[in-house]
């Protein structure tokens, strides 16, 4: 029953708005976490939304619509509206009528409700899969069909509760370290125990399969590690990137008892094969020109996997997700921040790789000191009055660049170095030339898509180690590239190409510090110019995504009229 | 038609008899309208009418039921003809006894009034005096609360409230009007438009016919309450807003503005089951909030014999459309089938947390909770662009909107400042420095509405220049052959242009490639000056002092 001081607003379209000053906001946004995906977290009022996916996704996780809707009664300030409730119920009641198992020779589709049985398998993308009807509540399908058939009554509103079982991999044993190789302790925290026992649920049919999402900087790989050690089995990684690949095989080194011919990369550079391996995205759905053949895919069959790690999973490609629909007896585990593709197959990730395990909210994680406070802070330069001209006669996209390269954005670059001085520092861009000057002018070494990766492993390896304060990166750098000690990033030039890239280059210095200071997003905006447009975008996606966000004009920060 | 000429169609006898059942007889005036002034005014009190109707018996209370919800409206009289009355008596009320006598006995007690019906002759009207008491007896026969469980009960969306679509339709139109068809009603194509301003958009199974056809039942709604309240005219092609009512719409205190806001609904009843939407209004005047009622199947059960008689549907209208307009809720409960049951909205929507304040989000949304003062959604419309109406209804602050109100003659600190008044929040400080950078690109360039004029020689434009009579309405002179001049000048240029052998073209020429200038800024149509001044003090600066004094008045309350 609705009260008139509730801490929700659920809404017709299914959005649920959460005032977060209400002393009932922790409560209830612990309990929206568990059914509905979280939209935006300006700072007064956070937006939820109930989709189908995350209403399938609680039901998978064993919740119950009574109990959602009755929760959402309670903490709601108006009457639910009653077409939000009805949604709830029917969708989640659809969750698991049709259930998948292991046969001797295959698999069987089957379900208590007959007629609903007669209506999926006379549906076209269901009905060439039948091999045989076995009874009215059963049929059997073919072993290699399974996720064609997961994808395929998931996008007609039945998701399946898989249960036909896992491939036993290759054993492999392992264990997490006690302590690093530098002396220092290692645990996992709670949360990452926590995340990996929600993936594995002891072993049963139930768990094995599944996404864990987690903000940057929260630790997933540590978590996939966990995993790994909980299945003791031959593992294979896919990874965003050849970075993001070897930052895979340094952990599985430094934080287990795997040894390095234990762990190998399956790479554009190499092509080992180990009991861990670590493939990149960009490997596998490599094809020659003019062939239909993914030669590489062959990696997935090519061991006997007893799981499969796809890390950044919003960033899957369509041919890895062909192949993963023919993989599904092996067990997987999607680790990402961010549920949201930007091509909009959220219903792929969650019929393949499977459903959402566990949900950590980052304000969470901030507030217990797992992760970095970030203060975004728009810089606003000026144009000279050169470039002023420039740029009224520049043709629209020519505009864009020269608002991007604006000059005193590297004074600007300066002041900020001044102003961190001693502290790790990306500045990132996305037009080399003007990286190539700036790097120049302050004298900072270039990682661009140019330069050879052993080059760019040996500078992220040295500003890791604090021998480099301050690097000039491309957009190369933009994911996964775990760069623990950046506490500043500065943006010199973007153009808001997606909420993704957004997120992932302020994710780069999200990771905890270990001096517990903040860290600090600078973006770098000409004034009055289109850059100012991108930069509005980004005022917006960032402070949605609950970020502190100011505008300061430059000559205000020289001044000292006002401080960052 | 009054109880008085009732009464006057009786005989002497027939009201000494009245007299008697009313204890006054022996007071009663010989000559028959005075006995009739005398009877109308005893009868028509709660005592006066319990006595005539204590005399009924079941059966004729029947009877009397059946009749009553049969009249409908013909434009003339709510009544119904014999000739249809008594088929349906005697297959709906309980045989064994003449249905005739009973209409005999109802109008010789006067609660029926003999009329002629057009084309159809002789029927039977109900006294309007004792209309209302006619009801609450109606409604004392019938047991109208769900009896048992109430948890099968399936809601209809509730909550919605027609006065803020009103508010946001109206707020909308002020500064883009709709555009409306010469026979008054909306162009199909600003359906879409309107669709997000609307939480009632439509109703299902309500097709509207003739000249809104086609249009969602949610948007005719809204429009016609408008024009009840003579907020708005749709008239010849335009969609006119009436500043003054519109101001007094908005200033009202809440619960006047439900009255009025209902009246302006019912009028939309004036024909049909007249007598079957009283009762219910009756009701619904009455009733527990938050308690689920099942008046139209109590009578339905009451006084058709378990059939589905021809009104029931005009019922299910009426607690649709008062649904719609948030003044009831409709449910259906499967003991009572397709009749809808019915309740009044529980209080839950109280001013809450934010006390009707609107809050300003860092990612310049602006969310208005349904429960603020229609003032303020006037204003959250003026101030920003509607996304979504909803319970929290969400807007975007952004520059086009902004820009409007600077065109309107606002000043940014008046923009700030509003902001503010109706924050529940402090004014997030990234929002307020975009809205200074979008303030400042406004007036570095502005377009001038003047008229070109080119000269063939440089010689000609000097005589025109020289001449006193254009020397207020030049602006300036432009190279050797061409000025600019006021156009309110136009006449006076073209008298010298003349006086100068230079007689201009009567067309006014305008550059080729341009378009010309779409309807952007089209008048909103206010008919008379007090109109249009009241609308421009709505829709400026002005606003923000009626805000605060309606505001005032509301936190009094």
């Amino acid at each position: 029953m609705a009260h008139a001081d509730g801490p929700i607003i659920v809404q017709m379209d299914g959005s649920i708005l959460l005032d977060v000053h209400h002393p009932l906001a922790g409560e209830a946004r612990m309990a929206l976490v568990s059914f509905a995906e979280l939209e935006k977290s300006p700072e007064h009022f956070h937006t939820y939304r109930v989709t189908a996916l995350s209403l399938w996704n609680a039901a998978a996780a064993g919740r119950d619509a009574l109990r959602i809707v009755e929760r959402l009664g309670a903490l709601s300030r108006y009457e639910l509206p009653a077409p939000i409730v009805r949604f709830i119920r029917d969708t989640m009641g659809r969750y698991g009528l049709l259930e998948l198992r292991r046969a001797h020779d295959g698999l069987i589709l089957e379900s208590k409700d007959e007629l609903l049985l007669t209506e999926v398998v006379s549906h076209k993308t269901i009905a060439p899969l039948v091999r045989e009807h076995l009874s009215a509540f059963a049929v059997a399908v073919p072993l290699l069909s399974r996720g064609v058939i997961k994808v395929a009554l998931t996008k007609l509103g039945y998701p399946i509760r898989d249960l036909a079982g896992y491939t036993e991999g290759q054993p492999l044993a392992l264990q997490l370290r006690q302590a690093l190789d530098d002396g220092s302790p290692f645990a996992l925290r709670r949360y990452q125990t926590d995340a990996a026992e929600a993936f594995h649920q002891g072993g049963g049919l139930e768990g094995g399969s599944g996404v864990l999402t987690l903000p940057c900087g929260a630790g997933k790989t540590i978590i996939g590690l966990r995993a790994m050690e909980l299945l003791q089995t031959s593992t294979l990684i896919l990874a965003a990137n050849v970075t993001a690949a070897r930052q895979w095989i340094r952990e599985c080194c430094d934080k287990t008892t795997l040894t390095e011919d234990q762990v190998a990369e399956y790479s554009g550079e190499h092509k080992d094969s180990a009991p861990v391996t670590v493939a990149t995205y960009q490997i596998l759905s490599y094809r020659p020109k003019g062939s239909d053949e993914f030669p590489h895919l062959s990696l997935l069959a090519s061991r006997n996997w007893g799981l499969i790690i796809y890390d950044e999973v919003h960033l899957l490609p369509a041919p890895v997700f062909r192949v993963t629909a023919e993989i599904q007896a092996r067990r997987r585990l999607g680790l990402t921040a961010t549920l949201i593709r930007e091509d909009g197959k959220e219903d792929e990730v969650f019929s393949l790789i499977g459903p959402r395990k566990y949900d950590v909210p980052w304000k969470d994680l901030e507030a217990d000191g797992w992760i970095a406070t970030a203060v975004c802070t728009e810089v606003r330069v000026a144009l000279s009055e050169d470039e002023r001209r420039e740029y009224a006669q520049a043709a629209q996209r020519e505009k864009i660049r020269v608002a991007a390269e604006a000059r005193e954005k590297e004074q600007a670059v300066e002041w900020l170095l001044e102003r961190h001085r001693g502290e790790l520092t990306l500045i990132i861009g996305q037009y080399v030339e003007q990286l190539e000057r700036l790097a120049r002018r302050i004298g900072a070494p270039l990682i661009t898509g140019s330069m050879r990766q052993t080059e760019r492993e040996r500078l992220y390896a040295d500003f890791r180690a604090g021998r480099l304060l301050t690097l000039v990166v491309s957009k190369v750098a933009n994911f996964s590239i775990d760069l623990p000690d950046a506490t500043v990033a500065i943006q010199v030039s973007g153009t808001f190409g997606s909420r993704q890239e957004e997120a992932q280059r302020l994710g780069r210095i999200m990771r905890p510090k270990k001096s517990g200071t903040r860290a600090f997003f600078y973006s770098l905006v000409a004034n009055e110019t289109r850059d100012q447009e991108f930069a509005h975008s980004r005022q917006r996606f960032l402070t949605e995504q609950g970020y502190e966000y100011q505008i300061v004009d430059l000559e205000e920060l020289e001044t000292g009229k006002v401080t960052v | 038609m009054r109880l008085s000429i009732a009464l006057m169609a009786l005989d002497m006898p027939e009201l000494g008899r009245l007299a008697e059942k009313l204890r006054i007889a022996e007071k009663l005036p010989a000559v028959k309208h005075a006995a009739a002034a005398l009877i109308e005014a005893q009868y028509a009190t709660p005592v006066g009418f319990r006595r005539i109707w204590n005399l009924l018996d079941e059966y004729e209370r029947q009877v009397f039921g059946v009749t009553l919800l049969a009249m409908r409206s013909d434009g003339y009289t709510h009544g119904v003809a014999r000739t249809k009355l008594l088929p349906l008596l005697k297959q709906r009320v309980a045989r064994g006894r003449r249905p005739e006598d009973a209409l005999e006995r109802l109008t010789s007690l006067a609660l029926l009034a003999p009329t002629q019906i057009w084309y159809l002759g002789e029927g039977y009207e109900l006294p309007e005096t004792i209309a209302a008491l006619v009801y609450s007896a109606i409604l004392e026969g019938i047991d109208i609360f769900v009896p048992a469980d109430v948890s099968p009960v399936v809601a209809i969306a509730p909550g919605r409230e027609l006065s803020r679509d009103m508010v946001r339709l109206v707020s909308h139109a002020a500064k883009t009007p709709p555009g409306v068809t010469k026979s008054g009603s909306l162009y199909k194509r600003e359906i879409a438009k309107l669709k997000p301003l609307l939480r009632c958009f439509e109703l299902p199974g309500f097709d509207l016919a003739g000249s809104w056809e086609g249009v969602p039942f949610g948007v005719y709604l809204t429009v016609t309450t408008l024009q009840h309240l003579k907020v708005v005219g749709l008239l010849e092609g335009s969609f006119e807003l009436y500043g003054e009512a519109l101001s007094d719409l908005l200033t009202l205190p809440e619960s006047a503005l439900r009255d009025s806001v209902e009246a302006a609904v019912q009028m939309g009843f004036a024909s049909g089951n007249v007598h079957l939407f009283g009762i219910l209004r009756l009701w619904a005047a009455g009733s527990e909030p938050g308690k689920w009622a099942a008046v139209i199947p109590e009578l339905v059960k009451r006084y058709a014999n378990s059939e589905n008689p021809d009104w029931l549907a005009n019922g299910a209208t009426w607690v649709a459309v008062m649904a719609a307009a948030g003044f009831l809720e409709e449910g259906y409960h499967p003991e009572y089938g397709k009749a809808p049951l019915c309740r009044r909205p529980a209080a839950t929507q109280g001013t809450g947390r934010r006390g009707g304040r609107w809050v300003l989000q860092p990612n310049f949304d602006l969310l208005v909770p349904e429960d603020a003062p229609l003032l303020v959604h006037f204003m959250a419309g003026q101030l920003a662009d509607l996304v979504r109406a909803d319970v929290m209804s969400v807007y975007r602050v952004g520059k086009h909107a902004v820009l409007r109100l600077l065109d309107r003659g606002w000043k940014p600190e008046e923009i700030e400042a509003c902001l503010a008044d109706f924050s529940a929040t402090e004014l997030p400080k990234t929002v307020l420095r975009t809205l200074r950078d979008w303030v400042r690109e406004y007036e570095r360039a502005v377009i001038w509405d003047a008229m070109l004029v080119r000269f063939q020689s440089a010689e000609l434009l000097t005589r025109f220049a020289t001449d006193a009579r254009v020397a207020s309405v030049i602006v300036e002179t432009v190279g050797d052959a061409a000025a600019i001049v006021k156009r309110a000048g136009e006449k006076r240029v073209r008298e010298v242009l003349a006086d100068l052998g230079a007689t201009p073209p009567e067309a006014v020429r305008r550059p080729g490639e341009e378009q010309r200038q779409s309807g952007g800024e089209r008048r909103t149509g206010a008919n008379t000056k007090a109109n249009a001044l009241a609308l421009q003090r709505l829709t400026g600066p002005g606003v923000r002092g009626l805000a605060r004094r309606a505001d005032r008045d509301v936190q009094e309350m």
